[in-house]
């Protein structure tokens, strides 16, 4: 295994680890939808479809409400070797309620109003090595601490009507809220009795637009086929960065501030799907996500699979399954890169729902991994490989009325 | 694209019903409803044969409404849900017409009594009505539910318990219901359903099939005159419902029994 050395100032770069812009499918909405791994195009008719494609709520059996929480939500994210041959080790916990939708469907048409927390990350982070002697300066003391707090929440209104027996058309508008907060300060103390030190303290918020437009057919019986267009739009986007640092040598800190309003590009974002159901029993689905940024933007597009599968066991019980892909939109890592991470995350799900008369309870899980490669230093190409898993226990609960 | 799509779904049949998942489907067939719903059902029709009643009075006639009632209880133990009390009674209505209301109230114009030659074609009025009922039309069409009973249904009963709320929704669907008895009427395909089975009924019970052709000939009659205008805003095309009889008929060839015209004028046409 290769060591990558720790020279001064080459002190660890808080990357992303969860809620982030590298990738598309981060929380998966609705218990049903992401129990099947979000192949929910061409279904989507309860109240998640405002999210996954409005024109489906046009066949929800009836008006409802529905919440979901991924109840318990880890990712644990390990960059190898990373500290004088130590892996650097970054965990992320936390309890999220991320959705919630009412439908209420009239004689021609079905309207909604929704909820979600689209992405979250609550990461949290005390960390000290010591002695750490294969550094290009030995260090008796290294401490890390890091706080970070990234939300993105949507809400809005949904609107769907059937266009004939066997065609939908619907559209949601959500407001687009995102909310980002990083703290982290590190020491370094060297046995040559000079230190090192950066305190940094990020906070970005954007606010914006989300439209969704969704198209849903029937171009055979037991066939359904879903396609939704979507884009957010910032309205206003604000960074605010203030840094201290005090180098390896020098006697002083140094102060500096960014202040940027420039808005991050949003892809273009088609997603496809199929269904077919072959009976009241089973219903067999796939997407295929297409991710689209500007050519300015230094994102790569991204093109998502996923399929699921939903099986009743009886009119009461039913199994869910499915797998996806979360691949990463950053270009692959190069010598004039920095602070870049790119992942590619394979995911699979799982759960559980039962139902009764008006009400199901559905119980999942959904798990992914991936492995990669992470510029983790400050101002620094160098690579370390990294791995990264995530574990989200679900419930959420439907009632129809 | 999307065009080539749209031209596609031309040929295929309901979209929704292949949608629809089991549980749902469950429902919508009727094998699963608990006895929550039923007393729900018994408790709304209960309301809603009152407020057809403070319209509509029963007639005065002790001996008719004795006779229908005799008549269609002897049915429902036949062929109605095990799990209801049927209740039929004679409105003063002039118009021709009958309500099945859930929960068994089934309730007849004077007007239709009146346009009745025999108790065959009676009969054929209470077993279509006891059809509705028993197949849950009304219920099905207004998501009629009870309280339910589970633990998942506690979710239900704390939105949708006896409180102010749930009584307003009540008397909503009640006046729903209203509109769907005497203005908008069930699907089609429901009073085909409910023709079927009443022509069944018929035969099983030993009544003369063919009164059930005399009745829809009568029905045309009326329509034609203007003199059923709910009754044709409601209902199928009587050469529709015609023909299901004659195919029938053509099938059964000895469906001929007793129409009982003595025993119904004595009792109904006094």
């Amino acid at each position: 295994m290769r060591t990558l050395k720790l020279a001064p100032l080459a002190l660890l770069c808080a990357l992303t680890a969860r809620a982030d812009m590298d990738h598309q499918k981060n929380t998966l909405i609705g218990g049903r939808a992401a129990t099947m791994a979000g192949a929910y195009t061409a279904i989507s008719d309860d109240a998640s479809g405002a999210f996954h494609n409005p024109a489906g709520l046009a066949w929800a059996t009836s008006s409802s409400f529905s919440g979901s929480a991924n109840a318990y939500s880890t990712t644990d994210t390990t960059y190898k070797a990373a500290i004088d041959g130590r892996d650097w080790q970054r965990e992320s916990a936390n309890l999220k309620p991320n959705f919630f939708g009412v439908v209420q469907k009239t004689k021609n048409q079905t309207f909604a109003f929704s909820y979600a927390l689209t992405d979250s990350l609550v990461e949290h982070q005390d960390q000290i090595w010591q002695n750490l002697t294969g550094t290009v300066d030995p260090i008796d003391l290294y401490v890390l601490n890091l706080h970070t707090e990234d939300n993105t929440y949507l809400v809005g209104p949904s609107w769907s009507r059937k266009l004939n027996d066997k065609a939908s058309f619907g559209a949601s508008l959500f407001y687009h809220y995102r909310v980002y907060r990083r703290a982290q300060s590190q020491f370094l103390q060297y046995t040559d009795g000079d230190d090192e030190a950066s305190y940094n303290n990020v906070t970005k918020k954007e606010k914006g637009l989300r439209p969704k437009v969704g198209l849903m057919l029937t171009p055979k019986d037991k066939w359904s086929v879903g396609v939704t267009l979507a884009k957010t739009h910032l309205v206003t986007a604000l960074t605010d960065a203030q840094e201290n640092e005090k180098a390896k040598g020098n006697a002083t800190y140094s102060f500096a501030q960014t202040k940027s309003r420039r808005k991050r590009g949003t892809p273009l974002e088609l997603e496809t799907g199929v269904a077919y159901f072959p009976s009241a029993f089973l219903v067999v689905s796939a997407n295929v996500d297409y991710y689209y940024f500007a050519a300015d933007e230094a994102r790569d597009d991204v093109m998502n699979l996923s399929v699921g599968a939903e099986w009743f066991l009886s009119e009461k019980h039913a199994l869910r399954g499915g797998l996806y892909t979360n691949r990463t939109n950053t270009p692959e890592l190069t010598s004039v890169s920095r602070n870049r991470e790119h992942i590619d995350l394979y995911g699979l799900t799982a759960g559980y729902t039962l139902y009764s008369q008006q009400s199901a309870i559905t119980f999942g899980t959904v798990a992914s991994r991936g492995e990669g490669k992470a510029q983790i230093y400050t101002g620094s190409a160098a690579k370390a490989d990294v791995s990264r898993t995530t574990l989200d226990f679900l419930i959420s609960a439907d009632y129809g009325f | 694209m999307i065009a080539g799509l749209l031209a596609l779904t031309i040929s295929v049949t309901s979209a929704q019903d292949f949608r629809m998942r089991a549980p749902k489907v469950a429902q919508l067939n009727g094998a699963t409803y608990s006895a929550a719903d039923v007393k729900a059902e018994i408790e709304f029709g209960r309301g809603l044969a009152a407020r057809i009643l403070n319209t509509y009075p029963l007639v005065g006639d002790v001996v008719m409404q004795k006779y229908v009632a005799t008549l269609g209880a002897g049915l429902a133990a036949q062929v109605g849900r095990p799990e209801l009390t049927f209740h039929f009674a004679v409105i003063d209505s002039p118009d021709v017409n009958a309500y099945a209301c859930p929960g068994g109230y089934i309730l007849l114009t004077h007007g239709l009594v009146k346009l009745l030659a025999n108790e065959a074609e009676l009969v054929g009025v209470l077993a279509h009505e006891i059809a509705h009922v028993n197949e849950r039309h009304v219920v099905k069409k207004l998501k009629l539910k009870g309280k339910g009973d589970s633990a998942v249904d506690g979710l239900g009963a704390m939105i949708g318990g006896a409180t102010a709320s749930f009584r307003v929704a009540i008397q909503t669907l009640s006046a729903e219901a209203m509109k769907l008895l005497f203005e908008e009427g069930l699907m089609a395909s429901e009073e085909v359903d409910a023709d079927k089975i009443a022509i069944r009924a018929l035969h099983a019970t030993g009544h003369d099939v063919n009164a059930w052709v005399t009745l829809l000939e009568k029905l045309r009659k009326n329509l034609a005159a203007g003199q059923a205008k709910v009754l044709a805003k409601t209902h199928p095309k009587v050469e529709d419902r015609m023909q299901l009889v004659h195919a029938y008929l053509k099938n059964n060839p000895n469906a001929a029994g007793r129409t009982n015209e003595q025993r119904f004028t004595r009792y109904a046409h006094p």
